[in-house]
């Protein structure tokens, strides 16, 4: 209908002329190979010659089709007013000297897709209530969409058997079916340029996802939770939506190296979980950097159980931070939990091992008795 | 080669691969078993399975993991044990949790997004391949699949000719799509995405619609119907209600299909009458299904079942929303299986997947 509406009066005349054309055959129509038979469902037999004719129309089909593609594939297509007007004009045609083609419309007329339908109402005079029109796909122009498949969409008709029938029923789904894909496989060329764009987009946001599932640092369902209501209008768009260029972070727990200098001997080092109440990481930058409001649990003897401070996160992966102030202070690593168990035991036996070795070295570990 | 593409969108829960496709070809084999028809609607499909569970599972199973892991280390004191007790929870109830954790993912965090992402990318892929293979491509939606399909359909179709970043709805429609027990109202209550209201989208086979032709099974008693139920009546297509009850689990997407209504039009829809269905054959594969459902009692039931109505509270938040629909739909299963029990009817395709 909202096609429609860009015609001139001149094309719908060629519409109404065309359909005039359809209307007057149907009543001159020789019938006589056309048998219903009301049973549960509603057969219509038709013979070999009306298939050929059918045949021959797809064939067409399949021609243009090649010409298209070579002229797509030359560059050609897009500039082509002229050569597309002759496309047209091979269409109209080959649409045209399809003889059986009143009789077929009628037996497409239930299958064919009603999303392409567009009422004849515009033309007045009633003619819109029985007749219906199929904008042939989008190879036409706008303003050469008067080339048009004629349906009578009050007919009934269920199926089509071949001949005497003895050959495998042949539907009347498969045969619209089969002109639709004739019909499609014209724009097949054109369909794949426009469908290459959409599928950049949509593949720069999955990569994008990708980076974010692989690369970001792990959040708990608290944490997404947190993260989705901060970006709440954002996944409330109409359009797809990549991941969340910062990541946010509440009462993350995590496992933490702790190191505490002025600690009671044989407690400076060690592993303890800690808190990030609040937490802020932008995963996205060249260099990803994060901060955190950390609070580590700490069972020494010395220093307070919860000592507050900072965490710093490096690259997605990597932090450290310092809790507590003066004697009771504590530097901490911070491994990311997921890497962190991964291979938790043997990664952690390594790593105690590796600082035990590293706070020998230190003069302050040095000079303690 | 296949001339029909069948994408397949599974529902709640863990599914393996080459899962969905077996409990879609059982349900359309009893359906044809039902019809005294011996008919290999293989010979032009082929089923593609999107598997989002996958990702969903791997999000679930990490957090789970790293949690737990935090008490094996004998660290299990304030937040942490908290934490560790929802995450010992996860392992314990594997229904409950698996099932609601997947409608919090999908409905209210931007994993949403993140699933809609690989759904349409999956799509486009899908579509532009069938293009030059000359394949029809339909869909098939179970389920939380249903919001899936549904939310990134309306994300990527607009209607008219489309643009550089989304398909047409005059020319790029989906063939057909089967949607069996649509949930996409109440997950679209939760997300709440411009656009993707199912009763006024471009989900649809009307005009400005992104289908040639819809198909919606909704069973009368299937508790995921209660709430915010799918009622938009395809133009094209048609709705089935089906309400037979065959086993405790009536939200089971292979006793949807066995359905002879349901699967057998799935069938005639891609083989018309080259499958032998015909209206006679139909009628009486309805009569024998009915014959094996759950008949006795049927005031009773529905007094339960109006029990269960009632028991659904108008929602408060959204959380509390869905945790309400599962536990009804526990209990309601529990119900009817203590009147199967009675009924001596065993159960005729069990399923754990909803």
């Amino acid at each position: 209908m909202k096609k429609l509406s860009h015609l001139n009066r001149t094309h719908k005349m060629g519409m109404l002329l065309l359909l005039l054309t359809f209307s007057l055959e149907s009543v001159a129509a020789e019938l006589s190979n056309i048998e219903i038979v009301e049973t549960n469902v509603t057969y219509l037999t038709c013979d070999k010659t009306e298939l050929n004719k059918l045949n021959t129309l797809f064939t067409d089909i399949d021609k243009i089709t090649k010409e298209m593609a070579v002229l797509d594939c030359q560059g050609k297509f897009e500039q082509k007013n002229e050569l597309s007007k002759l496309v047209v004009e091979k269409m109209r045609t080959s649409i045209m000297n399809f003889n059986g083609f009143t009789e077929f419309a009628t037996i497409w007329s239930d299958y064919v897709n009603k999303g392409r339908m567009v009422s004849l109402d515009t033309l007045g005079e009633g003619i819109g209530q029985k007749i219906k029109l199929i904008v042939l796909p989008d190879i036409l122009p706008i303003e050469n969409q008067d080339v048009a498949i004629v349906f009578d969409p009050t007919e009934k008709c269920k199926n089509v058997k071949i001949g005497d029938g003895t050959k495998p029923f042949v539907s009347c789904q498969k045969v619209s079916e089969n002109l639709e894909k004739s019909l499609d496989a014209v724009n097949v060329f054109r369909k794949d340029k426009r469908y290459s764009k959409i599928a950049l987009h949509a593949a720069l946001i999955e990569a994008d996802w990708k980076n974010f599932m692989q690369d970001s640092m792990f959040q708990t369902s608290l944490d997404v939770m947190v993260t989705t209501w901060i970006y709440s209008d954002k996944w409330k768009q109409a359009d797809l939506q990549g991941p969340p260029p910062i990541q946010f972070f509440a009462l993350h727990p995590t496992l933490v190296y702790s190191y505490m200098p002025d600690a009671s001997r044989g407690e400076e080092a060690k592993p303890v979980p800690a808190i990030e109440w609040l937490g802020i990481n932008w995963w996205k930058n060249r260099l990803p950097l994060g901060i955190s409001i950390t609070s580590l649990y700490n069972d020494r003897p010395d220093g307070k159980e919860f000592p507050l401070g900072l965490t710093l996160h490096i690259d997605n992966k990597y932090s450290f931070g310092v809790v507590g102030k003066g004697d009771d202070q504590i530097i901490f690593f911070n491994l990311d939990i997921m890497d962190w168990f991964s291979d938790k035991s043997k990664k952690y036996d390594k790593y105690e091992k590796e600082f035990n070795e590293f706070k020998k070295g230190l003069p302050h570990s040095a000079n303690k008795p | 080669m296949a001339n029909n593409l069948i994408i397949l969108v599974h529902g709640m829960g863990t599914y393996e691969p080459g899962q969905m496709t077996k409990e879609v070809q059982a349900g359309l084999d009893k359906s044809l078993e039902f019809a005294g028809l011996d008919f290999d609607y293989m010979q032009d499909v082929e089923f593609y399975e999107h598997n989002y569970g996958i990702m969903l599972d791997g999000i679930r199973k990490k957090e789970s993991e790293a949690l737990s892991e935090f008490s094996q280390l004998g660290i299990n004191t304030g937040v942490i044990a908290k934490l560790n007790d929802y995450a010992t929870n996860l392992s314990s109830d594997k229904f409950f949790y698996s099932h609601l954790l997947d409608v919090i993912y999908y409905g209210l965090t931007m994993w949403g997004e993140r699933l809609r992402s690989n759904f349409i990318n999956d799509l486009i892929a899908q579509k532009r391949a069938g293009l030059f293979q000359g394949k029809r491509i339909h869909i098939l939606g179970y389920s939380l699949g249903t919001a899936l399909i549904n939310d990134s359909l309306s994300k990527i179709y607009r209607d008219g000719d489309g643009d550089d970043q989304h398909f047409s709805t005059d020319h790029d429609k989906i063939e057909k799509y089967w949607s069996i027990a649509n949930v996409s109202r109440i997950i679209h209550a939760l997300n709440d995405i411009n656009g993707a209201d199912p009763k006024t989208n471009v989900v649809t086979d009307n005009i400005g619609g992104c289908i040639k032709k819809m198909t919606v099974a909704a069973h009368k008693y299937d508790p995921f119907m209660l709430v915010k139920p799918y009622e938009r009546v395809p133009v094209n297509g048609r709705f089935h209600h089906p309400s037979g009850i065959t086993q405790a689990n009536t939200h089971d997407l292979t006793g949807y299909l066995a359905h002879p209504e349901i699967g057998l039009n799935l069938i005639y829809d891609l083989y018309s009458t080259e499958s032998g269905i015909d209206a006679n054959n139909l009628a009486s594969a309805i009569e024998k299904h009915k014959a094996t459902t759950f008949n006795n009692d049927l005031a009773n039931l529905q007094t339960l079942w109006d029990d269960l109505v009632d028991s659904i509270d108008a929602p408060i938040i959204a959380i509390d929303n869905a945790i309400h629909l599962i536990d009804s739909v526990k209990a309601y299963q529990q119900r009817i299986e203590s009147l199967l029990f009675a009924d001596n009817l065993v159960s005729m395709m069990p399923g754990d997947n909803i």
